[in-house]
């Protein structure tokens, strides 16, 4: 067979580029995936991935158990510091009758995400590519997982289904260039769409688009998921805004958006597949 | 009959460790792309239709299980192998410094053209940035692995020339019985 091919290299080569660029001609008409072949080396691969998955888990724990006690002690004063500080906190946040009523819509919406259908997945591997933000996780489609699912850690958005099969699933985190949600403020009800971006994902930042210039948003205000997103339920949050900048044209303005979800990559996360 | 057992497991086995070992090993953020140190190692070791099969496969992985579109990564395996099989083919095997430099070299290209197909045709025009917090450190990181893992594949493929050896010359030795 290789004797073959070497005889007829100009052939083998064009060949071999042609059927990448049919591959990628199909593969832009959604349906058109190679089903049997992704379903094949799934059940190979998931398991493998699964494994290795948790023996780096096994040694991380090991290694984080065999710490030093100065490190603990260090890390005990450090937390009760963090402790006298949020103490001082929820104090103030009593006081504060303005903010009561929107922390109380907070907690109205943290009612309705219990009541949210989720399915726990555990991240078994990450994307192999650093252009991209997303990683795979160990539950789909028998789970009833599919794609288009919004992703939870942290009871706040983390990102949104790409394909479902039916031992695992991808998923493209917030910080992913293809990754985008409506959502509004919680204080001033401006609505706008975050994005994720490569650059600001190395600051551990999301870029909300197309909020008005009237709108009085200001750096601090929460964000959550819009009732006009398609995909996610409403009220899931989103982030807390940084910094607020104007457009050149001056018709809109965007925002910097620190992530609700954390910018640490999560063992596990919820799939809300209602 | 050994080879192409092996040559898979090995696809897969880099696969599994790129997408679990390798991101928690990351450095500034970017992890080695160990399956592009194996596909020039192969063509170099097996020349370029070899070459270029091993990276047809590893990059059509790449693509079913986290590419953007079906053939990208496919395309790319595909003509780095070879690329890397063609003129190389005939080099001392056991010089460890060519294989670097060629890996260097790769990469650079490899990560670029991906930029290319991936980002600046979307509008993503900043290529400083690109430049300097993922194709550098991306391929410097790439680069220095590039020894230790052209020498595993020299040695599979010792191991799996040393075995076709030896039950070639029993088929012959039969034959002459």
């Amino acid at each position: 067979m290789v004797d073959f091919l070497h005889k007829r290299k100009r052939t083998f080569l064009l060949g071999g580029m042609c059927l990448c660029v049919l591959a990628m001609v199909l593969s832009v008409f959604p349906g058109i995936r190679l089903s049997v072949a992704e379903q094949g080396l799934a059940w190979v691969i998931v398991p493998l991935q699964r494994g290795t998955n948790t023996t780096i888990i096994w040694v991380q724990g090991r290694f984080a158990a065999m710490a030093d006690n100065a490190s603990l002690i260090a890390e005990n004063a450090a937390l009760r510091e963090e402790n006298i500080r949020l103490t001082l906190e929820v104090e103030q946040l009593h006081l504060a009758g303005e903010e009561n009523y929107y922390l109380t819509g907070i907690l109205e919406m943290s009612r309705r995400f219990s009541e949210l259908p989720t399915v726990g997945a555990r991240v078994i591997a990450q994307n192999q590519s650093n252009w991209r933000s997303r990683f795979s996780i160990g539950s789909g489609t028998r789970e009833g997982i599919e794609a288009n699912m919004p992703v939870l850690a942290g009871d706040a958005v983390k990102g949104i289904v790409r394909y479902a099969w039916s031992n695992h699933a991808e998923v493209i985190t917030i910080f992913d260039g293809e990754f985008s949600v409506s959502v509004h403020s919680v204080r001033t009800e401006t609505e706008g769409i975050v994005r994720g971006d490569i650059q600001l994902s190395r600051e551990g930042l999301l870029r909300m688009d197309l909020i008005a210039a009237t709108s009085n948003i200001m750096p601090g205000d929460t964000l959550v998921t819009s009732a006009y997103s398609p995909l996610f339920p409403p009220g899931l949050p989103v982030g807390t805004v940084r910094s607020v900048h104007p457009n050149p044209d001056g018709l809109t303005q965007y925002a910097l958006v620190e992530p609700a979800a954390g910018t640490d990559r999560p063992h596990m996360v919820l799939v809300v597949v209602g | 009959m050994l080879r192409v057992p092996v040559t898979g497991v090995l696809i897969l086995v880099n696969y599994v460790l790129q997408t679990t070992l390798w991101p928690e090993l990351a450095i500034l953020g970017v992890t080695p792309d160990t399956a592009l140190i194996f596909i020039v190692s192969y063509g170099m070791l097996r020349g370029e239709v070899e070459g270029a099969l091993f990276g047809l496969a590893a990059g059509f992985l790449m693509d079913i299980f986290g590419g953007e579109y079906m053939g990208v990564y496919a395309l790319m395996g595909f003509l780095v192998g070879y690329v890397s099989g063609k003129p190389f083919k005939d080099f001392f095997k056991d010089n460890y410094f060519l294989p670097f430099f060629i890996v260097l070299g790769m990469a650079l290209v490899y990560q670029f053209a991906l930029y290319v197909a991936l980002f600046m045709f979307r509008g993503h025009l900043d290529f400083w940035f690109y430049l300097y917090s993922i194709i550098v450190p991306k391929t410097i990181y790439t680069s220095a692995l590039a020894i230790p893992l052209y020498l595993l594949m020299h040695f599979v493929n010792r191991r799996i020339e040393a075995f076709e050896d030896n039950r070639r010359s029993l088929f012959e030795d039969r034959e002459k019985d």
